[in-house]
């Protein structure tokens, strides 16, 4: 039937979704174990989380992988408790080793020997004890991650199940709970990125140390939008599925370049939106609100500049001054104030934080904007407020004014571009009109043009006439369509068909009671058909 | 992921007042990414072309190929478009046509699927209802509907080769028996003048070459004017053969139309049924007209054409018989017949008209009434099965 296939994707296909999305996820969780191993080195300067990064990644893909191939055992027949366990126990030994190692070489066999005299003191020394909790606590967010992320896989057989609907597996709260789990850490990483900032910049170290962390928090992002999108596609695949709407095999190819095409492109245009600025936003209004002045008052110099010059010339006319002197003193009162902004700032800065303020301010709109017209309740709770109506009406008000000044604006532009091509096109030509030519044509035409401009009027109020029908059938569809003007129609076809087909000699008259007849029937049909379109409103 | 909306914007303003460059680009990403993507669903479904094609005529059995071509026409690439085909349900066996696929800078997807003309009528193909939507699912999916296109299946042709109809119009292209229909275009020999013979018909050149006076010998041929009364008032059908002896009707109006066409004669139908391409109204009377295209015409109302209950056949024999011309063959087909038709036939065969009946269905008092038509010279057929037509005309 189609020409797609509806073939389930190869096994092959569907691992390497998932080692992607566990790729992803384990590169997110080391960004943030990056960010969190920058904040521990501001509380405790000594350590060095050197492969902190590295570790956090392999424990949480180990984990994750584990936790795929876990996901069908029962709890029965394994012992769940005692492999979580040996796994934190093998998590604690690596993290420890790692700990060692980035202390060097040769204290290796050092530290492993000082396990004998005291094992818990210093095995769990304040370094290692900082590296093993972080480690623990990555591990520990691979697991809110792997609940969901293993529920939204395209298993073939448990589809099967839900179609037949012997199961349920809600994927839709299942992307919830990830976007939520990324969103929360994103949103620690911000924070303890603005407090190393914050740290580094009253340190006056800022340059050196803290430079990494903005491209880290961008790639956590992008990370993060990659995999939320992967999950969109698992959630939309099970939909087609359930509803036996061939997927072509190419989508999930496309899918995962077009939307690294979309992250690349959003971060290229963050990196080009202005994220500083010189003047405050009180600043700004006050320079906004002197740009508006200055503009009101070029156009009242405008407008009132050519009065007073009329009246000053008039008045010097009677009173027999000079006029000159009069003349340049009303010029220098409506000389408007060119404003300047926030005190001698260069151009540059000035325009760095106009655009500044323009796309936030945009973005911020927008967004509210767009998050009220998509939230029930807050839409409810407006409705509800005293005011909500006044506003409302207020808004609808403006709106209004500027749809309307957009249309006449529109319709005026287009108006004079029509004119400029009529002009254009008929420049040169000085073709009579319709009445005109009838005018100077003879009565037998003069009944055959009225007859044609009947049909093309018919036809542009869609009642065609076949090319098959003969005057007569198209006067009996004509008489269908109102039979209030039979007569008229009849009398009207009668002069078209003498006109047309006899030899009769056709009077001036004739020709006349014609175009009569034709104005009448237009205005009569035209009230029918304004009354079948009322009818279907 | 729309939740977190006014906790970015909170932040947004935040990493504004402590001055965080850092905070701030990252802010702007995620919402970049959210407006970019909205901007994105919104703009992509509007630049999408979308054309099907087919051949919009049919008949009954035939497999109609159906293309369709979705184009983008922007350079935004369309990351999911699904496409659902709406398809009647007479025509398709059971199997939809709902796809989905990617569509890259100004990419082109087509997609082929068939549908067998079951049963005859008009048809609308489509809409095509469209869905796309951004990668991450910031916003509801935007869709839109494609056009639907009309598709008729003409209704099923029996060959009538034993059909014979009355006719007494002269000067046709169907041989006739009758001297009196002698066709001066069609000369069927010579023969010496006799006493008696008319002077129009000596040939002059035949003389001049014999020597002796030959005059022309014409063929006689009849033009058969053929008008096809097709009774679908529903009163006049019973409720339990209504669609198949309908259908019947429907099947021997167009089969008599062809077999007039194939003999080159002028045909006309006048129906009763309802014509859904005109809000069902009664369709526009055809006239006997000879040529293939007021054939077709023909065949297209008989294509689109449904029982109805608006007009019953005394109003329609009434009002549109009076302007045909004598001799003409009027073929009423009808699933019911009253005594009243009878005689309202009889005072069109008084006028020169030639009726004829052919019935779809039994009627309880056929004896009578093929009685009382014998008496009135008016013949009367049975066709309860298609058979039945083939064998039309042979008694």
């Amino acid at each position: 039937m189609n020409s797609e296939t509806r073939e389930q994707p190869p096994p092959g296909n569907l691992r390497i979704l998932a080692i992607t999305n566990f790729f992803l996820i384990s590169l997110m969780l080391s960004f943030f174990a990056f960010v969190l191993g920058k904040s521990v080195t501001i509380l405790y300067p000594g350590w060095h989380p050197i492969g902190f990064m590295v570790m956090a990644f392999f424990v949480a893909f180990e984990s994750l992988s584990l936790r795929y191939y876990q996901r069908r055992t029962s709890r029965f027949t394994q012992n769940i408790v005692l492999g979580i366990l040996s796994e934190i126990i093998l998590i604690i030994l690596v993290a420890k080793l790692f700990s060692m190692l980035s202390e060097g070489f040769s204290t290796l066999w050092m530290q492993i020997t000082s396990w004998q005299e005291d094992f818990i003191g210093n095995f769990l020394d304040p370094k290692s004890t900082f590296y093993i909790f972080g480690i623990l606590f990555i591990w520990m967010m691979t697991w809110l991650f792997s609940g969901p992320i293993n529920k939204l896989e395209e298993d073939h057989e448990l589809m099967e199940q839900e179609k037949l609907g012997v199961v349920f597996t809600d994927r839709r709260d299942a992307r919830k709970k990830l976007v939520n789990l990324i969103f929360i850490l994103g949103f620690i990483m911000i924070f303890l990125a603005s407090s190393i900032n914050y740290f580094f910049a009253s340190q006056v170290i800022y340059q050196t140390n803290s430079s990494p962390i903005l491209p880290v928090l961008i790639l956590y992002f992008a990370a993060g939008f990659v995999f939320l999108s992967l999950n969109q596609y698992a959630i939309m695949k099970a939909y087609w599925y359930f509803n036996d709407i061939s997927v072509n095999p190419d989508l999930i190819k496309r899918w995962i370049f077009y939307t690294v095409l979309f992250i690349i492109f959003v971060v290229s245009v963050i990196i080009f939106l202005p994220k500083d600025f010189s003047i405050e936003i009180n600043q700004f209004v006050e320079f906004l609100y002197r740009v508006i002045i200055y503009i009101f008052s070029i156009l009242q110099f405008l407008i009132i500049f050519p009065i007073i010059l009329i009246i000053t010339l008039l008045s010097s006319l009677f009173s027999g001054e000079p006029i000159q002197e009069q003349i340049q003193d009303q010029v220098q009162e409506y000389t408007p104030v060119i404003p300047q902004p926030a005190g001698q700032m260069p151009w540059i800065e000035v325009v760095k934080t106009i655009l500044f303020w323009t796309v936030f301010l945009v973005i911020i709109i927008f967004t509210i904007r767009f998050y009220i017209k998509n939230n029930i309740r807050i839409r409810s709770l407006f409705r509800n407020f005293p005011l909500a109506s006044w506003i409302k009406d207020f808004w609808n008000w403006i709106k209004k004014g500027f749809l309307l000044l957009k249309q006449e604006t529109a319709s005026k532009y287009q108006s004079g571009i029509e004119n400029i091509r009529r002009y254009l096109k008929e420049r040169g030509r000085n073709l009579p009109k319709l009445s005109n030519i009838l005018n100077i044509m003879p009565p037998r035409q003069e009944i055959i043009m009225t007859y044609l401009e009947w049909i093309r009027w018919n036809n542009e109020m869609g009642l065609i006439r076949r090319k098959s029908q003969t005057p007569l059938e198209f006067a009996q569809v004509c008489t269908q369509f109102n039979n209030e003007a039979s007569v008229m129609i009849d009398d009207f076809t009668n002069y078209f068909i003498t006109a047309r087909y006899s030899t009769h000699p056709i009077e001036k008259e004739q020709a006349q009671e014609a175009k009569r007849l034709l104005s009448k029937l237009q205005e009569t049909f035209q009230l029918k058909h304004d009354e079948q379109e009322a009818e279907s409103e | 992921m729309t939740e977190y909306l006014p906790l970015i914007v909170f932040l947004m303003i935040l990493a504004v007042i402590i001055r965080d460059n850092s905070a701030l680009t990252v802010l702007y990403m995620i919402i970049g990414t959210f407006l970019i993507g909205l901007w994105w669903n919104k703009r992509a479904i509007k630049h999408i072309e979308f054309s099907r094609e087919f051949d919009d005529h049919a008949y009954l059995g035939d497999q109609i190929e159906v293309k369709l071509k979705i184009k983008n026409q922007s350079f935004l690439p369309i990351l999911w478009l699904e496409v659902r085909e709406s398809l009647p349900a007479n025509l398709s066996s059971g199997k939809s046509v709902n796809n989905v696929f990617s569509l890259g800078t100004y990419g082109i997807n087509k997609i082929s699927y068939s549908l067998t003309a079951f049963k005859r009528g008009y048809y609308n193909l489509g809409p095509l209802k469209a869905r796309t939507g951004d990668p991450l699912g910031v916003a509801r999916s935007a869709q839109t509907d494609f056009g639907e296109n009309p598709l008729i299946i003409y209704p099923r042709i029996v060959t009538l080769d034993a059909l014979k109809l009355p006719s007494h119009s002269p000067f046709g292209n169907i041989r006739h028996k009758n001297p009196i229909f002698e066709d001066p275009s069609r000369i069927l020999g010579k023969r010496d003048f006799s006493h008696g013979d008319s002077v129009r018909r000596i040939d002059w050149k035949s003389t001049a070459a014999t020597g002796k006076l030959q005059v022309k010998l014409y063929e006689a041929s009849i033009a058969l004017d053929v008008l096809i009364i097709l009774d679908l008032y529903i009163e006049n059908y019973k409720m339990k053969s209504l669609y198949n002896a309908s259908e019947l009707a429907i099947t021997a109006a167009a089969s008599i139309a062809a077999w007039g066409n194939s003999q080159r004669q002028p045909i006309g139908l006048i129906t009763n049924g309802k014509d859904p391409l005109t809000d069902n109204l009664m369709p526009q009377p055809l006239l006997p007209h000879k040529g293939t295209s007021h054939f077709i015409n023909i065949l297209e109302i008989l294509a689109r054409i449904q029982i109805a209950d608006n007009y019953p056949l005394e109003l329609i024999i009434h009002d549109k018989l009076a302007n045909l011309s004598w001799g003409t063959t009027i073929i009423l087909i009808t699933g019911g017949l009253e005594f009243d038709d009878l005689d309202n036939l009889f005072r069109f065969r008084k006028r020169g008209l030639l009726p004829v009946v052919i019935l779809t269905e039994h009627v309880p008092n056929y004896p009578g009434l093929r009685d009382m038509a014998k008496s009135l010279s008016i013949p009367i057929y049975t066709a309860t099965q298609i058979d039945h037509l083939r064998t039309l005309g042979l008694d």
